[in-house]
């Protein structure tokens, strides 16, 4: 699709971002910090506890509505009056169990996963993000727990870092801040 | 170029099948919320078609306007009521004035006959061949409230069917395609 100088042939497509959109850049920067991890940690394995958590979450919404739907379809208003009522008011309670979820379980989080060097009890990472509206400056997180440690490490760095004039992520830059924060997350002592 | 390489797509490309799931899920929930907002009102007016809106106006009403429509069975049917009522084998609900009520011992023996407030006549010449009074069975509800204009978006989506596939269709696209 994209034809340049860089474009080599086998070449991974480079990736692009309109970078003015801000939501759109932090997506952007978060699925590549995955890819990033990903392709170059080796024992590390992706979770996914928290996206499932809000699937199922929705899913169980949705079928609330769902069954609602069909049960007033086979038996009209005034007999359908109790199973209606139940299922709104089920749907609506969900929505705010899920809106909760999101705020206070989930956060900011965009990655976790599992690192096992065979040695070691396990390590539970969670790396999180954030970008406000309309600033240049990204916050990339990264946390871990090994049974009962744990450590942290932050960094906020400007987009224009990672992307070029055009747009272009450049993975090698920001693989280089993941390796940082992995680094200094692990060797705080806690 | 292929239909998904266009940049708008960006997104949606790069995302893993969890988060497309999400996607689809995330534009269920929206439906979903509709859905249930509209059974809820069903449930707390009573009234099969707690809003509707208002095709031929009147003095009163007006082309566009939102009704608001309750039901309570028990609650006898008055001359001077405004109620929204059915006739058989048509689907659109007419709202006009009481003006006679019949009552016997029992509510469900009602009769009653209706006159637009604008109109010379009452309704007889509306009712089904051979029907002189309305009962309570046919009534849909009774109107309770208006809002002015917000139906003429309705309105509009039923005269014109392509308009409202087009509009539809685009929000749907812009959920799928947009994370958050």
């Amino acid at each position: 699709m994209v034809e340049g100088e860089n474009q080599e042939k086998g070449a991974p497509e480079p990736i692009k971002v309109v970078k003015w959109d801000g939501p759109t850049v932090k997506n952007t920067l978060d699925d590549c910090v995955k890819k990033v991890i990903n392709e170059n940690y080796s024992t590390w394995k992706e979770r996914h506890t928290l996206a499932d958590g809000r699937l199922f979450l929705s899913v169980i919404a949705v079928g609330f509505a769902a069954f609602a739907l069909v049960y007033d379809y086979l038996y009209p208003f005034p007999l359908s009056k109790m199973v209606l009522a139940t299922c709104s008011i089920s749907y609506f309670v969900l929505m705010f169990v899920l809106q909760i979820y999101q705020w206070y379980v989930e956060k900011t989080t965009f990655y976790q996963a599992a690192e096992n060097d065979g040695k070691n009890p396990a390590r539970y990472w969670r790396w999180s993000s954030e970008m406000k509206r309309y600033d240049d400056k990204y916050t990339l997180v990264a946390e871990y727990t090994q049974g009962s440690r744990w450590g942290s490490m932050k960094l906020v760095k400007s987009i224009a870092s990672y992307i070029t004039e055009d747009g272009e992520v450049l993975l090698s830059l920001l693989k280089k801040d993941v390796d940082y924060l992995r680094d200094q997350a692990t060797s705080k002592r806690e | 170029m292929g239909f998904l390489d266009y940049a708008i797509f960006d997104e949606i490309r790069r995302m893993n099948s969890r988060q497309v799931i999400y996607q689809f899920l995330n534009f269920a929930m929206i439906v979903s919320s509709a859905l249930m907002i509209w059974k809820g009102l069903m449930v707390v007016t009573g009234s099969e078609s707690p809003i509707v809106v208002v095709i031929s106006g009147s003095i009163a009403f007006h082309r566009g306007d939102l009704l608001m429509l309750t039901m309570d069975r028990d609650d006898p049917i008055r001359a001077g009521d405004l109620t929204a009522f059915k006739i058989e084998s048509r689907d659109i609900p007419i709202v006009h004035r009481v003006i006679k009520v019949h009552e016997k011992s029992g509510k469900d023996d009602s009769k009653f006959l209706t006159k637009g407030d604008d109109n010379m006549v009452d309704d007889r010449g509306l009712y089904a061949p051979g029907q002189h009074w309305l009962t309570p069975k046919d009534v849909v509800g009774r109107g309770k409230g208006f809002v002015p204009y917000v139906g003429m978006v309705t309105i509009l989506m039923n005269d014109y069917p392509m308009l409202t596939y087009t509009v539809l269709g685009l929000l749907g696209l812009f959920v799928l395609i947009h994370r958050d």
